[in-house]
Order: C-alpha cells, then structure tokens, then sequence
C-alpha cells in the first residue's frame, strides 16, 4: 500500500507565472516518456520479477516517480497562477485552457491525452530492465529539452533535479540487470524468462 | 572468458574494457562499494548524493536549491538521502559501510519529521492524531505557493 507525505521530495516555489512554460512541461506529466508512465510501468512490471533485488528495485523507483508527478504537478499549478484573459488567450496556453482551464491533465505538450501504449510491460526481465533504460534517456533527454526551452530559474532548479534523478536511476537499473544476470544461465541467458518458467 | 596467450575472447564473449564479457547484453559497471558521498544538503542540490553519478546538463550550471523554509528542506534532504541510499542498497546490499549509513540517516530522519510535525503541522495523515484536533487539512498543501515567502 502507499502512505502520503505531505511535502514534496525537492521544493518547488516559482514566483513568475508563465503559461508557455506550462503548456510544455506538462509533457512530463502525462507525456510518453513522462512521470506519470514512469511510475506504472516500474510498480507495474515488478510484478512479474523473479528475483528479491528487482521487486525492491522497482517498488522503490516506481515509488520516487510518484513524487516526481507530484513535483511536475506543483509547477505546472504554479505556472498557471492567476492567469490574466491576455494570457489566456496569447500566451500559447489557449488550446490546453479551453479543454482542462487551468487543472492539472495527463497529456504530452504536443495534445495527446496519457497513453499506456508509451510504456512496455512484457513479463521478461531482460525485455523489461533493458525498456527502463530507454526509459530513463528518453526522460532524461526531455528534461534537457526543457532546459533549453526555459529561462526561469525557479522552474530550471527542478528539472536539473528531476533529470540527475533519471541518470541515478539508469545506473541502478544497469545494476539490477548485472545481479540478475548473475542468477541466469552462464551459458545462454535466453535459454529461458526466469520470470516465466520455473 | 579471456585467454592470455592469444590476448581474445572466448565465441561466446566480446570485449569490455580490460576484459571479456558475454555478447548480447547491455553492462553498466557496478558502482563499486562504500562510494564517496556527499553531505545531505549538497545531495539535495544536486539531484544524487554521490559525485560520481553527478553529471550535469551544459544549459544549467548556476541553478541552485530554491529554499525558503529552512527546517522543511532539511527534512527534505535527509529524507532524499535516505531514498539514495535505498535504491543504492537494492542492488548493494552487501556494502556494510553505505548500510550504516542508511541507518544513520533513517533515524535522523524520523527524529526530524517528529520535530517539524510538531512545529508546522502533519506530514503523514495519522500525525494528526497526536493534536488536540484534527490538523491533517491545514493550508499550506505542498504544491500551494503564492509566490514571495509563503
């Protein structure tokens, strides 16, 4: 089960209001490669883990993700504070206003709504870790991305976290795959899916 | 498996550096024991409590903490230590040093959360059970900020 802690994992406190801003890091919410696929994919793979390491693994990163949403939640909400009819209507934010006003929705900056079909849950440790890896880049490339497009201190101090946090999590993936690959086949790691056969 | 006399790898492997290594496999080294860590704060700040896994972005070098509640982000980065060094346990947990470390930072944490709930308020709902009344709604919810110091 899952027990709410009243703060955020890194503060967030952004002072200017830029709708713009938010019409792209919203991305990161419920884009492809974002938090909110993060987590489901990693609390949802651990299931079909055959080794004590990778259950633990994937509960505990799957779980971090969860703040991160929570993080990318705060600044989009703070993004979008007392937003003026001039803003509205100029800022690049129209499209996503008339849908979700100013409400935090599941959706990539470029208009599609959260998809599951931009996470992979395959039931093979090998197929799945090696996902989460790509997972982690693609994450991360995105938070760069951001960073080139945005000029708000307050907002780039929590991508810098947020990414640093996807280059963590790749090593510890890459571990879980160098430990698990120790309790397979020294000869053939394909030999069989020790998350499937017994 | 590396041969010596004929300086190559087994068919089955191919070659890391300074060594051999099955093919068909991704490798990301194993981050080796007892790593250098930084102090909580600096973690924090940077996203990861250890130097060698801190490789930042070109675009951003000057970003900096952005704390204006002081005993809220203390917390914060005792608590981000011990999440670190749990996903760092998972796949290490052999490395006594980085386990006692675990637990130093897990009872500072738990002695830092009892100090701040009693000053600011709940931050687990069942907290609340220790006021005179129930205290788990009071404003400010973490994603609240209106800019200034608040």
């Amino acid at each position: 089960m899952f027990v709410y802690e009243k703060k955020l994992q890194y503060p967030v406190k952004i002072k200017n209001t830029n709708p713009k801003l938010a019409a792209l890091i919203i991305s990161q919410y419920g884009g492809p490669d974002g938090e909110l696929g993060a987590s489901l994919r990693y609390l949802s793979q651990r299931f079909s883990m055959p080794y004590p390491e990778l259950k633990g693994l994937l509960t505990d990163i799957g779980t971090e993700e969860l703040g991160h949403l929570e993080m990318i939640g705060a600044i989009v909400h703070q993004l979008t504070r007392d937003l003026t009819d001039e803003q509205i209507k100029t800022a690049g934010f129209d499209a996503y206003f008339v849908d979700h006003t100013a409400g935090i929705y599941p959706t990539a900056a470029s208009g599609a709504p959260w998809n599951a079909a931009g996470i992979g849950v395959k039931g093979d440790l090998i197929a799945d870790l090696t996902e989460d890896l790509a997972a982690e880049q693609k994450a991360r490339v995105t938070y760069d991305n951001i960073l080139r497009l945005s000029d708000d201190p307050d907002v780039n101090n929590v991508i810098k976290f947020l990414r640093a946090r996807e280059i963590v999590h790749f090593q510890r993936f890459g571990e879980g795959l160098r430990l698990a690959k120790d309790k397979m086949s020294e000869k053939n790691i394909y030999y069989m899916n020790p998350s499937f056969d017994q | 498996m590396y041969n010596e006399s004929t300086n190559a790898c087994g068919t089955m492997d191919g070659r890391l550096p300074g060594k051999c290594a099955s093919m068909v496999f991704p490798y990301v080294p194993m981050q080796t024991n007892n790593p250098q860590v930084y102090e909580q704060t600096e973690g924090l700040e940077n996203g990861t409590l250890f130097p060698g896994l801190n490789l930042p972005f070109q675009k951003e070098i000057k970003a900096r903490l952005n704390c204006n509640n002081a005993p809220l982000c203390e917390l914060m980065a005792l608590d981000f230590a011990v999440v670190e060094l749990g996903l760092y346990l998972d796949t290490h947990k052999e490395d006594q040093e980085a386990f006692a470390l675990y637990q130093k930072y897990v009872a500072l944490y738990h002695e830092g959360k009892a100090k701040y709930e009693k000053l600011y308020g709940p931050l687990t709902q069942t907290t609340a059970a220790q006021s005179s009344s129930y205290n788990w709604l009071e404003n400010p919810w973490p994603w609240d900020y209106v800019g200034g110091t608040k």
